[in-house]
């Protein structure tokens, strides 16, 4: 039974690289933001949203990352992920551009470390999928 | 004068990273291309793989947008007045 729900876990992982994505990250954000909620509002909302601006443009390049498979597809692939990394560090400038246009006050200590801990984050998850897919072969 | 220095400084900074960016995904899409073709079987594998490097590629280029960012919209404004 343990060995059929690893296998489950992998292949969900494996269909959809989005929304395993979006459930681990969106978890990591509250977590996070519920973890600075003690050093005050401020302090709470300016993690959530640095959080918040590294997690949706990264969802937009994981899903243009996996938006085609199969080494016939190579070309597509190559594509596919620099138009996703070209929205995601434009969504980026767009998304601290509005924090520190419109948000007052921001604390930058949280903002830039929140920001900072979902892109180690983001590694480790990197790092699960390349697994997943390496042991899908 | 100390305005227009913070935003060419802004401009070096995304500019600058961005490049960085390009040269990394262009050589990394290329190793895929040539991977990939080299080896069909390991494509999915390799995709992996290029999925991990961008991450690690582009970490420094986006807290150089975060801190560009920032000098455009939060130093600059206090500077003119």
């Amino acid at each position: 039974m343990p060995i059929r729900m690893a296998g489950s876990k992998a292949q969900m992982t494996l269909r959809s690289p989005l929304r395993y994505s979006l459930t681990v990250q969106l978890a990591a954000v509250a977590v996070l933001t519920l973890l600075t909620l003690p050093f005050g509002k401020v302090a709470a909302l300016s993690t959530m949203l640095g959080a918040l601006v590294y997690v949706l443009p990264n969802l937009y390049f994981t899903h243009y990352a996996f938006r085609f498979r199969g080494a016939e597809r190579a070309m597509w692939i190559r594509q596919s992920f620099l138009w996703g990394e070209m929205g995601k560090l434009s969504l980026t400038a767009v998304g601290f551009a509005l924090i520190f246009r419109f948000m007052e006050p921001v604390s930058l200590y949280f903002l830039f470390a929140a920001f900072v801990l979902m892109i180690v984050l983001q590694w480790w998850l990197a790092q699960r999928l390349a697994n997943a897919l390496a042991t899908a072969e | 004068m100390a305005q227009a220095l913070v935003y060419i400084a802004a401009a070096l900074l995304i500019g600058l990273g961005a490049l960085g960016t390009a040269i990394g995904f262009g050589t990394l899409g290329g190793k895929l291309l040539e991977g990939s073709a080299r080896q069909p079987e390991q494509g999915p594998a390799l995709q992996g793989k290029m999925f991990l490097m961008a991450g690690l590629l582009d970490a420094v280029p986006m807290i150089g947008v975060g801190i560009g960012m920032y000098l455009i919209f939060a130093v600059a404004p206090g500077l003119a007045a």
